[in-house]
């Protein structure tokens, strides 16, 4: 007998859970993570300066390469914000 | 958008802005982390590429326009139709440009593969010629001996512009390979 084994492997990952949204901006404090491509910076300065306007409160993280995720310092410098922005540039 | 996903698992609703070149991106990234269907739909805002050579003032003017999509994927809203990619590719792959392209960076390319990585250059529509930067394992420990992607994509598209006047932009994606 011959036997045929599924060469793709088992794991599954589960489903990330996704946040439950705010009901406003206001009085909020908001993240901005730059991931440090051309431009990023006038991008996201001008977005965190809009959401202010709405009562957010800034602060503001910056990955050292945008290929990479970002290292722990900017995560853990995030965590005590309720939103954050993310991006860009190319 | 692992960082967005990271923070969102953390309950920190995360809005995310990217150029829309790398929407085919965004979708297998999504579909790897096993993200819901609509998650690119509800949380990507996407802007027009490029946006490297984009003045303070035209930065500024496109965030204006989309602001009021940043703020629907924060607070959960439902999102509106121009909030799609804002310039479709509808142009046909210019062979013959990827090919003139190819020859022009054959140098460079072999000259990465020296250091253990590669430059491969795959499409060329609408002006913006696409490929990737293929790191395997360096002769260095510390990446320092091949240049960083932005600072790659500025210098193919300085080598490559003189021959093909049509050409906009370049764009690399940075790819790791793993050691057998």
């Amino acid at each position: 007998m011959i036997v045929v084994h599924d060469p793709r492997g088992g794991r599954v990952a589960a489903s990330p859970t996704l946040a439950a949204r705010p009901p406003s901006l206001a009085g909020l404090r908001l993240g901005i993570l730059d991931n440090g491509k051309e431009k990023a910076d006038a991008l996201l300065r001008r977005t965190a300066e809009l959401l202010e306007r709405d009562g957010a409160s800034l602060t503001f993280a910056r990955k050292p390469s945008f290929s990479r995720v970002a290292p722990p310092e900017a995560i853990d410098a995030l965590k005590m914000c309720d939103i954050v922005v993310t991006g860009l540039g190319g | 958008m692992r960082d967005a996903v990271t923070l969102e698992a953390l309950g920190i609703p995360t809005a995310i802005i990217v150029n829309d070149v790398f929407e085919p991106i965004a979708h297998a990234t999504s579909a790897l982390l096993r993200l819901p269907d609509d998650y690119v739909a509800k949380n990507v805002v996407w802007l027009p590429h490029p946006t490297s050579n984009l003045t303070d003032e035209r930065a500024a003017a496109l965030i204006d326009d989309r602001i009021d999509a940043i703020r629907d994927v924060l607070l959960g809203r439902t999102r509106v139709a121009a909030l799609a990619p804002a310039v479709p590719r509808t142009g046909a792959p210019d062979r013959e440009s990827l090919e003139t392209a190819r020859a022009i960076v054959h140098g460079l390319a072999e000259s990465l593969r020296a250091d253990g990585a590669d430059l491969v250059l795959s499409d060329f529509a609408e002006g913006t010629l696409a490929g990737e930067l293929r790191i395997g394992e360096l002769t260095c420990d510390d990446g320092s001996c091949i240049m960083p992607t932005d600072a790659l994509e500025r210098m193919v598209e300085a080598m490559v512009r003189p021959k093909i006047a049509s050409l906009r932009s370049v764009t690399l994606r940075e790819i790791r390979l793993i050691p057998d």
